[in-house]
């Protein structure tokens, strides 16, 4: 198969089974992940529900569709116009968006209104439309976040880069900019990108997509382990990711240079005090670290 | 009957939800395709606007099209062969690679690169590309809010993804 027909058939998602791991490993392959990678950062402006419809319906007030003559009209026009408004503040009200939002050392726990239960670690947020949440089961998610799902309609978790759909089940999501980890902890949870990789998981497995990378592997711990305890965990995850992770956390600058961040770390760092943060991350790989204001070094020592 | 239709898209309550629905799309559709050249939220505040006032003529199944091809009309009107160049968010995460002052060039230079890159592209395969790959519509998705087959929507992120390619692997 020639590169040009590859390329047509990967996006389309023809491409399968042993041409799409050839294709996988090649050079080809590899531009086209920076390329969608790089895109991201190309992403619209955030788009403001509200104020557009705010915005729409005080200017379609001057748009007149009957003009009325009569005081039996005008009158039945004041009406309109009343129950328009009061329909209209209904409406407002019944599909409201509502949002959780946690900073650095704190965590919430949630209940949503079908029940179900989301507790949300550090500096994460979550979003959820009230209206008809039952039979309407989306959420968006940034930051990490433990669901305990119960049973009903589709459960849709969306991610800056990921999709998670389940029906009753329990999973962890972390998703920041880059990287994304799904790991299913009861259930099947079905998983898909911004790349379009899909997998359907089930329990102990994990969906990952570090910086275009996407694997689905193992993992072994119990439960997510960070839950109550004011903490990040991971489990056999690259170091680069944790110390993104522990980056936003704190809100630092965190300089790599001079250390291999591809390793892989399993363990966790505390949300209340950098240095023993950074001292959890660091310990096992003989890392040393300086700390300037806000700008932290990490050299070998 | 159709006549029963047309006054749907009059009724507050169908207008919000048509709003609802597409509202953001169609910013999204209008930024990708003409980026600051106009102002989205404005296109997006016209496009409703004209459908309330046609509201007794267009049909709830054709409020969709016609928002999408109102925006864009408009968007034409002003844009006349000007190059759409848009803005990225702040650099990648440094955290991820092993940085030296070298590569740290070759990334900014990447970035210029790539941005060039897309403002070549015509609008249409811009805005497929980047309503599929940033905002994660599938391609049906995409086929059925430009009005477009699936095909179509392929072939447009193909060469895209193609004319990307090319321009960015000189580099």
């Amino acid at each position: 198969m020639n590169k040009e027909k590859q390329i047509e058939s990967w996006i389309n998602g023809s491409l399968k089974g042993q041409d799409l791991e050839d294709f996988k490993s090649s050079e080809t392959y590899n531009s086209l992940q920076k390329i969608d990678h790089t895109a991201l950062l190309f992403k619209a402006p955030d788009f403001d529900e509200e104020a557009s419809r705010a915005s729409i319906n005080s200017a379609k007030k001057a748009v007149n569709h009957t003009p009325s003559k009569s005081l039996y009209y005008k009158i039945s026009g004041v009406a309109a116009i009343l129950i328009a408004g009061l329909f209209i503040a209904f409406q407002f009200f019944g599909s409201s968006t509502v949002s959780y939002g946690t900073t650095l050392n704190e965590e919430q726990i949630l209940t949503l209104p079908d029940k179900s239960t989301v507790y949300l670690n550090s500096n994460s947020k979550l979003s959820y439309s009230d209206s008809n949440f039952k039979d309407n089961r989306i959420l968006y998610l940034e930051g990490e976040a433990f669901f305990e799902v119960q049973e009903g309609t589709k459960f849709i978790v969306n991610t800056p880069v990921s999709q998670v759909e389940v029906l009753g089940t329990s999973f962890n999501i972390k998703s920041r900019n880059n990287f994304s980890e799904v790991d299913c902890y009861t259930g099947k949870v079905k998983v898909t990108d911004f790349q379009e990789n899909e997998a359907i998981l089930t329990p102990f497995q994990r969906f990952s997509n570090y910086n275009g990378k996407f694997e689905v592997s193992k993992f072994s711990n119990q439960d997510p382990g960070w839950i109550g305890l004011r903490k990040s965990s991971f489990n056999n995850t690259p170091l680069y990711v944790v110390i993104n992770e522990l980056a936003i956390q704190y809100n630092v600058n965190i300089n790599t240079d001079s250390i291999d961040t591809n390793t892989n770390f399993s363990g966790s760092f505390s949300h209340d005090n950098l240095e023993n943060a950074l001292e959890s991350v660091t310990l096992p790989f003989q890392i040393d670290f300086v700390i300037k204001e806000n700008q932290v070094t990490l050299q070998k020592e | 009957m159709s006549k029963s239709l047309h006054k749907h898209v009059c009724e507050e309550h169908i207008f919000a939800k048509i709003h609802q629905k597409y509202a953001k799309d169609l910013h999204d559709f209008v930024y990708y395709k003409f980026g600051n050249a106009v102002d989205a939220n404005d296109n997006v505040q016209n496009a409703f606007l004209k459908l309330w006032e046609n509201c007794k003529t267009v049909s709830f199944e054709k409020a969709k099209s016609f928002l999408f091809s109102v925006a864009n009309n408009a968007s034409l009107n002003v844009l006349k062969h000007k190059k759409v160049v848009l803005k990225y968010q702040k650099e990648p995460q440094k955290t991820s690679t092993q940085i030296d002052p070298q590569h740290v060039l070759e990334e900014k230079e990447y970035l210029q690169k790539f941005q060039k890159a897309l403002a070549n592209l015509t609008p249409e395969k811009r805005s497929t590309f980047m309503m599929n790959r940033v905002e994660g519509k599938s391609h049906q998705e995409i086929a059925d809010l430009e009005g477009i087959t699936k095909k179509a929507v392929e072939k447009r992120i193909y060469s895209a993804v193609k004319q990307l390619k090319d321009e960015l692997d000189e580099f």
